[in-house]
């Protein structure tokens, strides 16, 4: 059981990277990842509902039929990012401001989806929400690549207001690398998106297959 | 020739091979047609025999019990964040108001003290004001700007002279890390209106620069800025247009 739950794990944040390997949420991936920052907050916010929601899924499976699973998936995705929305406005105001731009994103992300097909709905409550959390997780790590590059190339500054997002006690990771108004607008802007998610993209994949290349036996992982 | 057809959407292979299936009454043969052939063209003597029963009701009762539960849940959401989520709308309206009409200028609470008006074009605004000892001193009420991606919402202090205490942003959805300077947050720009009036610069330089007027707009954005500009200069219009009213006892 424990080497499923890393399975799990090393599916989510690497093998499995919902934006590098199966390409999905490529909306809120590349809309707005224009800082380091942004992209942290859009991967938290999205990891948070899509771990509640696969829990719900996943407790709810044997009663979904076939053929109205995908209206109730849409659902609980919804009523998860509405509440998140409600209760961050209502208690979590400060975080609020700042995230509050991201979190109805959410609802058009085909990550959910793909878990809540892929996983959720065939497995028990307690993997699920793993296998959620840790989509979720890989989801943020990639939104906050995409989102360091471009805003290394694009501003020549390194999480930029993460205080405003984590408090004042990070305002030691505010950075900045390049001297101001030297940066190259086109990052920031939608193409240096697609380049960058293109490229890194391109990145994982020679890291994979140098991995499986060394390792002959073990082909499978990383192709895929 | 009559053909007696059965067709439905599930059934054997009905659904994995995408065809209608039949047979042919006379011949006995087997009749496979593309799903796209209506019923009836595939004879003109074609009878559709009725499908087995769906089960559509189980489908509706699973699907509407989903919605009504969670419809609830909702609503048990809302209205426990109700209450606080008005009380911060307000806590903020406070601040903003704060931020823009400073503190020495006024010994009452700006927040209720409170006048309702209509704009040049039949909008509703409500304005605070600022009393220091009875008198007013400011006030302060929401400007509206057309941005890059929807309305930026502003909020502007004009002191009873007509001189600018101060603008900020309430709410825009603009590019996060590009059109957002315009939040005292994430730069000064807003900042370089305070102290100026509606004749100072002159109503035609309140622009920005690419548009002949005097303010800079940032680099990557001039829509933003644009928007911002002309909502201030609407919101100096309607302070000149009804300066006596709104300054009223001061």
């Amino acid at each position: 059981m424990a080497n499923d739950y890393k399975t799990i794990v090393k599916d989510g944040l690497w093998d499995n990277n919902g934006v590098f390997s199966m390409m999905l949420g490529l909306c809120p991936a590349m809309a707005m990842t224009t800082s380091a920052t942004n992209g942290l907050g859009m991967g938290l916010a999205t990891t948070a509902v899509v771990a509640a929601s696969c829990y719900l899924v996943s407790l709810f499976r044997n009663l979904i039929t076939r053929e109205v699973r995908i209206p109730v998936f849409i659902l609980i995705s919804a009523a998860m990012v509405t509440i998140v929305d409600l209760a961050m406005n209502a208690w979590m105001h400060d975080l609020y401001k700042v995230l509050g731009l991201f979190i109805p994103l959410i609802v058009v992300n085909c990550l959910p989806m793909a878990r809540f097909e892929a996983f959720a709905s065939k497995s028990p409550p307690l993997p699920a929400l793993v296998d959620g959390l840790f989509m979720g997780l890989g989801f943020t790590l990639a939104l906050v690549a995409i989102g360091a590059v471009r805003e290394v190339i694009g501003s020549g500054t390194l999480f930029a207001d993460a205080s405003l997002l984590l408090g004042p006690a990070f305002k030691v990771i505010e950075l900045r690398i390049l001297p101001a108004d030297t940066g190259v607008l086109m990052m920031i802007l939608p193409p240096g998106a697609f380049l960058t998610t293109g490229l890194l993209v391109v990145a994982k994949r020679m890291i994979d297959a140098r991995a499986a290349q060394a390792r002959p036996a073990d082909t499978a992982c990383g192709l895929a | 020739m009559l053909v007696r057809a059965w067709a439905a959407m599930h059934g054997f292979g009905v659904q994995r091979n995408k065809r209608w299936h039949g047979t042919c009454e006379a011949s006995g043969k087997q009749i496979i047609r593309p799903i796209m052939n209506l019923p009836h063209t595939l004879s003109a003597e074609f009878v559709a025999t009725k499908p087995p029963p769906p089960r559509t009701l189980m489908h509706g009762v699973i699907l509407g019990s989903f919605c009504l539960g969670f419809g609830l849940v909702l609503a048990i959401t809302d209205r426990l964040t109700l209450a606080d989520i008005a009380a911060r709308a307000l806590e903020d309206r406070q601040n903003s108001l704060s931020q823009v009409i400073p503190a020495g200028i006024h010994d009452n609470n700006p927040v209720t003290d409170t006048l309702l008006m209509t704009d040049a074009r039949d909008k509703e605004i409500t304005v605070y004001r600022a009393r220091k000892a009875g008198r007013v001193t400011g006030v302060a009420y929401e400007i509206y700007g057309t941005g890059y991606a929807g309305e930026i919402k502003l909020m502007l202090g004009i002191a009873a002279d007509g001189k600018l205490l101060g603008v900020r942003v309430l709410a825009h959805k603009e590019t996060p890390g590009l059109g957002d300077k315009i939040e005292e947050k994430k730069g000064d720009w807003i900042l370089r209106f305070t102290g100026l009036s509606f004749t100072d610069p002159p109503p035609e330089r309140w622009k920005v620069k690419r548009d002949g007027g005097q303010f800079d707009q940032f680099a990557g954005a001039t829509i933003t800025p644009r928007g911002v500009l002309g909502a201030i200069r609407g919101g100096l219009e309607f302070f000149a247009a009804n300066k006596a009213k709104l300054t009223e006892g001061s």
